[in-house]
């Protein structure tokens, strides 16, 4: 039986990434989309030179894979690259979220989270 | 432009990695042609040009992460590759000599060939000069008495411009004071410093109105003779010196480093008669030049042999079986860069690279197939076959640059050792374009042949060692599944069989080495003092030849210079003659004349000398049999000879000589015969040199001193004779400042000159034998270290089932032996059919086979000593652990 992955920690903005790069799913995740929807979902403005160096901090780290999809006419007929995460990229996801929740927990009033 | 700015996309893809540009390039698209449709096309524009720039940053830090973990990763293999120097210093050690001899040897004969073939030339367009040379194909030599032919081109050529020609003589420098010396200077045209393009720093160069007959004396003077002569004053030009016996007004200097011809410091006008001269009368002279603007060598040369076609219709007997050929200036290169040329030049480098290579890569192998469980680990780790074979290239690109370094540390020293060793064995310095030690380019091509040679080591290994074998070791449990296969068993075949080969001629050079330094400690050259004897002769057009005057004042110098010296205390002798004991040879053939009735007999070698009065005496070489030379001998057209004990042990079966006649044998067989000489005495045998070892023919011929060319003093002495040598000096001075005393130096040190060249020869070979020895040795231990290390648990099981020790050596070592009886048989059989093809004394070279096995097999036996005490301390519980 193979060993169960052990979660990696995580960067703030990583998380960001790997959460949006799911929320998409692995034929829609791709450089600008990551950007847009971290944008759309959490107001902030975000620089598609960052998420281009995130994931290829993230796929270093071996918690994505990339590909390359079809040739698009919207990008001059470029194909996107699209991005799986991993495994041990869900996991460490997983475990990064749940230790937000737990440390939420308690404080929930002083920060001005209601849940 | 929907589509983005288009520098933007031409930034994006040169900083993009490779095989991401188009993804890169199509979010900037995608996010433009959106901005497109909601902006203005100026602010789109704008946007996308921040993108753009932040996505560039972001590129080149992603770029340097890539090359940080590359570079790590390299160090990495740097450092293990360093780390196996030192856990396998048997390896190293033999291994890096190998290597280091291999590339040195190929910087050294890359470097040589370079400047024998085409050497650069540190002038404007160097490779333009040129120049001409006449070979003499009868006499096996170059034809220098030119100037007849001179004068012809210098008229009629075309192909070459600026013709010129020098000849180097010596003179005596003086300043009207006791710093008079002997100097060297360049008689040379004025055209040289046209050919040459570079200016004088000071005055004027020498000009054609110079070169007349009867035109005031001159002299151009080089940088370091006015820096330490004139201390570097300005009003240098225009001062006299005593050149020779002619006042000489210096007319110019010329900048630092300039030496054309060769080496030379001071240039005065060459003048010739106006009246020419007779084809091949006259001095020894050079010829050189500058190709005409578009023309070729092979132009040139066509040229050239065109008009000497066109002298020899006029004149058969002196140039019809002449050649000229038209030369890089320095070099030898007769045309354009040839094949020829290239396979001089590479071809023997990376033959004694293979060699080596294939030596070197047996230890390498097998040092790699004891570590085939850490590839195979590494191999399961995920690392690819291309990543471990870099692994294994990189440890042994180390060990070829640490040879590399020392390799090219020990040619650098020898070619400035060998270079300097020579021009002072020729009493002269360096010719101005060769700079002492290795160019960078020579650096180079020896950091190519490293590359290559760890190529071979670590690469071929390494597919071996990465190829379907792992699949086998990451199945097995233990030992070793490497083998030494079929090609890495006959390259230690064809080592053993090299080794073998070299063994002989390496005992034979150092034996005669060893014979000759011997021979020459019975000879006492510590007490004698050699001199070159000239005389300077007054400024003026070149001798025809036919001057009496010259020979009359030589005769009257040095006979006065003889008696003065003979008359100081502390001479026991003095003589002259062309050579002295120990200065070579100068063999010549010749024909013995047979008794009455019988044919002549050939000789192949007669070894000749001129001697003058007092010259057995003085080397104590009492006449054994009718007399020794008087004056009449010395006269012109004396035809009498002696000879020494051994001309007659050999060609008279021991009767006496007296009397009977010898003659030499003309170069040219059409030319009439030889006049022939009468043997008036015999001597006691004498040594010339080492390699005649007392028992060579010598025919002694008689000269006065002034018709000897060279003319070499000899003076012994009962102290120091190096002490001898200012007095000598003073003395001359003292009769003639034109009196010349050269190359001044005791018999001892001339003697150890000639020896030199042989005794690194020997040296060399020694060394270059006893690597192949211990290349040899370090081979076999690591092929039966391999063996024992595979086959462990097949030793540790015979054991348990009670082989006796003899039993499991002979099964082990059994290879051993077969391949070191292989490699001594191969390298036997190339030797015997060298010795039926050479005709050489087959019982001595049993002799030598026999020896050469004997060292060869006692070396292989002595290789195996560590692995066989291995092989006997396996216990059959090492073979279960294995299991």
């Amino acid at each position: 039986m193979a060993d169960k992955p052990r979660p990696q920690s995580l960067a703030e903005f990583e998380l960001l990434v790997l959460l949006a790069a799911l929320s998409l799913g692995p034929d829609e995740a791709y450089t600008v989309s990551i950007a847009d929807h971290i944008e759309e979902k959490t107001g902030r403005s975000v620089r598609r030179a960052n998420v281009y160096t995130t994931l290829q901090r993230l796929e270093a780290k071996r918690l994505v894979t990339t590909r390359l999809g079809d040739p698009r006419p919207e990008r001059g007929g470029k194909p996107r690259r699209l991005v799986t995460v991993l495994p041990v990229g869900v996991v460490s996801v997983r475990a990064t979220t749940r230790a937000i929740r737990a440390m939420v927990v308690g404080v929930g009033n002083v920060i001005g989270e209601t849940k | 432009m929907t589509s983005g700015p288009r520098w933007a996309k031409a930034l994006l893809r040169a900083l993009a990695p490779p095989g991401e540009a188009d993804d890169v390039l199509g979010d900037v698209e995608e996010v433009h042609r959106y901005r497109a449709r909601r902006h203005r096309p100026l602010v789109a524009t704008a946007l996308t040009a921040i993108e753009t720039f932040d996505m560039a940053a972001a590129l080149l830090r992603a770029r340097s992460v890539r090359l940080r973990t590359k570079g790590q990763s390299m160090m990495r293999d740097y450092k293990l590759g360093v780390r196996m120097l030192v856990k396998y210093p048997g390896l190293s050690i033999a291994g890096g000599l190998a290597l280091a001899i291999a590339i040195g040897i190929g910087a050294v004969w890359y470097d040589a060939m370079r400047d024998v073939f085409r050497p650069a030339l540190p002038l404007p367009d160097g490779d333009r000069l040129v120049e001409v040379e006449m070979r003499d194909p009868v006499a096996s030599q170059d034809e220098r008495r030119l100037l007849h032919d001179f004068l012809a081109w210098r008229r009629d050529a075309r192909t070459i411009e600026d013709l010129g020609a020098y000849r180097t003589v010596q003179r005596t420098l003086g300043f009207g004071d006791a710093r008079a010396e002997p100097v060297t200077v360049a008689e040379i045209t004025a055209s040289a410093f046209h050919v040459t393009r570079v200016p004088p720093i000071m005055g004027r160069p020498l000009v054609d109105a110079d070169e007349q007959p009867g035109a005031p004396a001159v002299v151009v003077i080089g940088y370091h003779t006015w820096r330490q002569r004139f201390g570097g004053r300005e009003d240098a030009i225009g001062r006299t010196v005593q050149l020779g016996r002619t006042e000489t007004t210096v007319v110019g200097v010329m900048p630092e480093g300039f030496a054309f011809p060769i080496n030379h410091q001071l240039w005065v006008p060459l003048q010739l008669q106006p009246s020419g001269y007779a084809p091949l009368e006259g001095a020894a002279i050079r010829v050189f030049g500058r190709l005409a603007a578009g023309a070729t060598q092979a132009q040139a040369n066509a040229e050239f042999s065109a008009l000497v076609k066109r002298t020899a219709a006029v004149s058969p007997r002196t140039h019809e079986h002449l050649l000229p050929r038209v030369l890089a200036y320095g070099g030898e290169s007769p045309g354009d860069r040839s094949v020829f040329e290239l396979v001089v030049k590479h071809v023997p480098v990376l033959l004694i690279l293979l060699i080596a290579c294939a030596n070197v890569g047996t230890l390498v192998y097998a040092r790699t197939a004891t570590r085939d469980a850490e590839i195979a680990m590494r191999y399961a780790l995920g690392a690819s076959r291309g990543r471990i074979v870099f692994q294994l290239f990189v440890e042994a690109l180390v060990l070829a640059l640490v040879a590399a370094v020392v390799g090219l540390a020990a040619a650098d020293w020898a070619v400035k050792w060998a270079m300097s060793a020579f021009y002072s064995g020729q009493s002269a310095t360096l010719p101005f374009w060769h700079d002492p030690g290795l160019k960078l380019t020579t650096v180079i091509y020896a950091g190519a042949l490293t590359v290559t040679g760890a190529a071979i080591l670590g690469v071929l290994p390494a597919i071996k060692a990465t190829g379907s074998q792992m699949q086998g070791q990451l199945r097995n449990t233990g030992g070793s599944t490497l083998r030494f296969g079929a090609v890495w068993t006959t390259v230690m075949i064809a080592q053993v069989a090299l080794t073998v080969i070299c063994i002989p001629p390496a005992m034979g050079i150092a034996h005669e080495a060893w014979r000759d330094r011997v021979i020459r400690g019975r000879f006492p050259a510590e007490e004698y003092l050699a001199v070159r004897l000239d005389l300077d002769l007054d400024a003026g057009p070149i001798a025809t030849g036919r001057e009496p005057a010259i020979a009359q004042r030589k005769e009257e110098l040095f006979a006065e210079l003889s008696r003065r010296i003979a008359q100081e205390p502390g001479v026991e002798a003095v003589t002259v003659a062309d050579r002295l004991p120990g200065m070579g040879p100068a063999v010549r053939s010749a024909e013995v004349e047979g008794s009455p009735g019988a044919a002549s007999d050939f000789i192949a070698t007669l070894w000749t000398a001129t001697v003058g009065p007092g010259f057995f005496e003085a080397f104590e070489r009492p006449v054994v049999s009718g007399r020794g030379f008087h004056e009449g001998d010395r006269a012109a057209g004396a035809r009498t000879v002696v000879v020494n004990e051994a001309f007659a042990r050999l060609h008279m079966n021991g009767a006496s000589p007296v009397g009977r006649q010898v003659r030499y044998v003309a170069p040219d067989p059409e030319a009439p015969k030889l006049p022939w000489f009468e043997i008036v005495g015999m001597v006691r045998d004498i040594g010339m040199t080492p390699t005649d070892r007392g028992e060579a023919p010598y025919v002694f011929h008689a000269a006065s001193p002034s018709t000897l060319n060279p003319a070499v003093m000899g003076v012994r002495v009962s102290g120091d004779p190096s002490a001898m040598a200012p007095r000598l000096r003073a003395i001359a001075a003292a009769i003639d400042p034109g009196l010349r005393l050269d190359e001044m130096r005791s018999l001892d040190e001339l003697a150890w000159r000639v020896d030199l060249p042989g005794v690194v020869v020997a040296g060399t070979l020694t060394g270059v034998v006893c690597l192949g020895l211990f290349l040899s040795a370090a081979g076999i231990f690591s092929l039966m270290s391999v063996s024992v290390a595979r086959r462990t648990r097949e030793i540790g099981l015979r054991s348990a089932l009670g082989a006796t020790p003899a039993r499991l050596l002979a099964g082990i070592f059994s290879r051993a032996i077969v391949l070191v009886g292989s490699g001594v048989a191969a390298g036997n059989l190339v030797l015997l059919l060298f010795v039926i093809l050479s005709d050489l004394d087959l019982e001595i070279v049993a002799n030598a086979l026999v020896a050469t096995s004997a060292i060869m097999m006692t070396v292989g036996l002595l290789a195996c000593i560590e692995p066989a005490r291995r092989a006997l301390r396996i216990q059959p519980t090492d073979a279960l652990k294995e299991a």
